[in-house]
């Protein structure tokens, strides 16, 4: 579905990544690995068109969708749940999640997905009147993630899920990012912590100062020396 | 009064330094030691309060508590400038040179007020251009700063602070958006900057360089120091595995071990 | 940008090039002495003036343009050195000279004694904070029985006009001299710093505090002396006449549209604006907000480095001023 094409991608005058090359499946859940730096979150910016792409393309079921800016790749289905959730902070669960749905057409099905959002996370039901900025950190990161949803994204994606949150939190996500994926979705899951990214990823890639040095199914990557190496250089 | 300085002695010596803001201890009970002469890294995983050590000890920022002795004099909540013209000079993560000027006269501001105090504007610029030789951007002294490239400005940034005469240099994260060939043209120069007399401190991501520049490693994570030694040492340590690959991996790869 | 089409901005871009700047100015300084001679009272009357604005905004110019810190408040040191003046010279009955000396100190003090908790402040803050004092100086002016409340100063009456037009026009060769000192001086250079990064400018040994507060005193010293040849010129001074609040702005604006931050620039401005101004004195108030107001916005769209700016680019610089102007580019 998605297909990067030797990307390149950065900021102003500092290039972060190099010649990347990456696919996503339709259905599947990839992983990307990779230390502080790698340029993870870069890679995620430039498919969602907030990082400038400075070389390579991308592509959305073979078409060339390099040059859109973000409102129209989310429109494409595209939806990035970025790292540090930047939810509504002023602003409820409820609110948050409506408008997560701003760029659908129509408002059909928005109050049955809201009520299925709810469902998946039962902890944010309790709090859906709540201001977003007064929930937890591991509720915040639920509601990014349904915010997320309400797209209706063709391609989920989610910068490092685990950050900041206590090891209970992060277990319940990634269980519910689980049945998220068994419902059908698509998911590109950016991640520090490798080990729970690549035991619930189907395949993953190892990033490391912005090039893909490896890649392959999720299980075998788990036991590759290079995960090593990228992360703590030796 | 400078102290008698050898190779090997503590050149900064910090102690139990803590930074809080609100209830988050961004530094929390560091202590360690920089000797003369060597290369030492500071790393940490997002987050670990290395720019908050790094304010700390450059005198942006000022401690809550603990100390921090330089060449033998307590510089603990000293301002910024007093502690550059002190000897100690640090280059900035986003550099941005000083627009307004050309890249000699960037260089020069380091000759004019850092320790080695030059008074005549033209002794800085001359100090400028011995600088800029050392660092190979001879050639573009009289360009605009703004108009060079990342590599380049870097080369700047280093160079303003050498320029200054320092006796301890902090380079923070002066890695970030260098490729490969760049990345070693940067472990060379800094090598040869250590060489030339100044004690370097080197606060980075790039984990590779890292471990290829440094004598010594210190690494921090959620403001405290979790593990000291060489780069083999470091890299082997299991509470710094579990800091940058996470708890589960870390279970893994030392339970397989037997350890 | 190219790394070729960057031309070199040193500190001091008078002019195209240095040696033709100097001949041009010397040149100018000549028919300025001159005018006088021809006994033309109108031209001495209006340009004397003009130096006045010239000064204030070369004064500004080290606070705001070297050293990037905005004041708006410029016009309460051209007060104070008119106020000091007057009552110098009516109240206790000093010669001018001294007189004129204390107009020059007085502010430089105060902007010293204020600088310290003034220039803590960035951006905004400090211009609203400059603003403040300038307006609670002239209300204090307009207020104090002792400097004559709102009827003001009346000062004896002086020689004929060419003395004050060469004494203002003294003052203005002292601004440009002491810009042109600042500039290459290591003073220049920590106000650049300072003004470009402060942060960095502090680690490389830059006292920032001190020359902020040298920089800002040296302003008011020389906004001071104008005020203070003003008063004497003027023979009678109201508070409102010499604290008048547009003119921080205009002083600004001037500054800018000549080059903030060259030796010559804010000159160049004053002489441009404020001769444009005096030509147009009859709808005055209309004109002058209209083309205030266009000249911000020539300079905020098209020329952020005002003329000066402009002129040390060259040619390229002015071939991509005019490529924007045409393609209304902002």
């Amino acid at each position: 579905m998605l297909r990067t094409v030797d990307l390149g991608a950065g900021y102003r005058d500092v290039q972060v990544l190099w010649d990347v090359n990456i696919e996503v499946e339709t259905g599947e859940m990839v992983a990307i690995v990779g230390s502080n730096g790698a340029g993870k979150s870069t890679l995620l910016g430039a498919l969602s068109g907030l990082v400038e792409i400075k070389a390579g393309r991308f592509e959305l079921d073979g078409r060339d969708v390099t040059a859109l800016g973000s409102d129209r790749l989310v429109r494409l289905g595209i939806v990035h749940v970025p790292q540090g959730r930047h939810l509504f902070q002023g602003l409820t669960v409820r609110e948050n999640l409506l408008l997560g749905a701003y760029a659908r057409q129509g408002s059909d099905g928005i109050q049955e997905d809201l009520e299925r959002m709810l469902e998946l996370f039962p902890a944010l039901r309790r709090r859906v009147s709540s201001l977003a900025g007064k929930l937890s950190g591991g509720e915040q990161q639920m509601c990014a993630i349904a915010r997320g949803l309400m797209g209706r994204p063709r391609l989920l994606m989610i910068d490092e899920l685990s950050l900041g949150l206590a090891p209970v939190a992060v277990d319940a996500l990634m269980d519910a990012l689980a049945q998220v994926h068994a419902a059908g979705n698509t998911i590109l899951l950016v991640e520090q912590d490798v080990q729970i990214a690549l035991e619930h990823a189907q395949r993953g890639y190892i990033l490391d100062t912005g090039r893909v040095v490896l890649s392959g199914p999720a299980s075998e990557l788990l036991e590759r020396p290079e995960i090593r190496t990228a992360y703590l250089g030796l | 009064m400078e102290a008698q300085r050898r190779i090997g002695d503590p050149i900064l010596r910090v102690a139990h330094l803590r930074k809080s803001f609100g209830a988050l201890a961004a530094t929390d009970n560091v202590s360690f030691e920089l000797r003369e002469g060597e290369i030492l890294g500071l790393i940490g995983p997002n987050g670990a309060g290395k720019t908050t050590l790094v304010n700390l000890l450059t005198g942006v920022a000022e401690p809550d508590a603990g100390r921090v002795e330089f060449n033998g004099v307590d510089v603990t909540g000293w301002a910024p400038h007093r502690i550059g013209r002190a000897g100690m000079a640090r280059t900035f993560q986003v550099v941005r040179p000083f627009a307004g000027m050309s890249v000699r006269e960037n260089v020069a501001i380091g000759a004019l007020f850092g320790r080695g105090q030059r008074h005549s504007v033209a002794a800085a610029r001359a100090r400028a251009d011995e600088v800029l030789a050392q660092v190979d951007l001879a050639a573009l002294a009289d360009r605009s700063s703004s108009a060079l490239t990342l590599q380049d400005r870097k080369r700047l940034e280093l160079a303003k602070a050498i320029a200054a005469d320092p006796l301890v240099l902090l380079l923070d994260e002066v890695m970030a958006g260098l490729h490969a060939t760049e990345i070693d043209e940067a472990i060379d120069l800094v090598r040869r900057i250590n060489r030339g007399g100044v004690t370097i401190l080197v606060i980075e991501h790039v984990m590779r360089a890292i471990m290829r520049l440094c004598d010594r490693i210190v690494v921090l994570d959620a403001g405290r120091v979790i593990a000291e030694g060489t780069p083999q040492d470091v890299s082997a340590n299991p509470g710094v595995i579990k800091a940058y690959l996470g708890a589960r991996w870390a279970a893994r790869e030392l339970g397989a071990e037997g350890a | 940008m190219g790394a070729n089409a960057s031309r070199r901005r040193s500190l001091l871009p008078p002019i195209t090039s240095r040696s033709l700047g100097w001949v041009l100015s010397v040149l100018v300084l000549i028919l300025l002495v001159a005018v006088p001679l021809n006994g033309d009272d109108y031209w001495v009357r209006v340009l004397t003036g003009i130096f006045a604005v010239a000064v204030m905004a070369e004064g500004w110019n080290i606070i705001g343009g070297f050293t990037g810190y905005a004041a708006f408040g410029q016009v309460g040191w051209f007060g104070l050195g008119a106020y000091t003046v007057g009552v110098a010279m009516s109240r206790w009955g000093w010669p001018f000279w001294p007189s004129l000396i204390a107009a020059g100190l007085l502010p430089a003090v105060v902007a010293a004694l204020i600088g310290v908790p003034i220039l803590r402040l960035r951006g905004h803050y400090f211009a609203i904070a400059t603003l403040a004092f300038g307006i609670a100086l002239g209300e204090l002016a307009n207020n104090l029985r002792y400097v004559g409340a709102s009827s003001g100063i009346s000062l004896p009456i002086g020689p004929p006009f060419a003395f004050f037009y060469y004494v203002m026009l003294a003052v203005l060769v002292l601004a440009v001299v002491a810009t042109w000192l600042i500039a290459r001086s290591r003073l220049g250079y920590a106000l650049v710093a300072i003004r470009e990064n402060e942060q960095a400018a502090a680690v490389l040994g830059v006292n920032t505090a001190l020359y902020k507060t040298a920089a800002f005193a040296i302003s008011a010293l020389l906004t001071g002396l104008a005020g203070g040849v003003q008063a004497y010129w003027s023979t009678s001074i109201y508070a409102p006449t010499v604290f008048d609040i547009t003119r921080n702005v205009d002083l600004i604006v001037m500054a800018l549209l000549g080059g903030a931050g060259t030796v010559l620039g804010p000159v160049v401005g004053a002489f441009l604006l404020d001769g444009l101004n005096e030509q147009l004195t009859g709808a005055f108030l209309q004109w002058h907000a209209v083309i205030f107001g266009a000249v911000v916005l020539l300079i905020v769209l098209f020329l952020p480095g005002g003329l000066g700016g402009l002129v040390a680019q060259g040619r390229t610089g002015v071939r991509n001023f005019l490529r924007d102007l045409k393609a209304f580019r902002v």
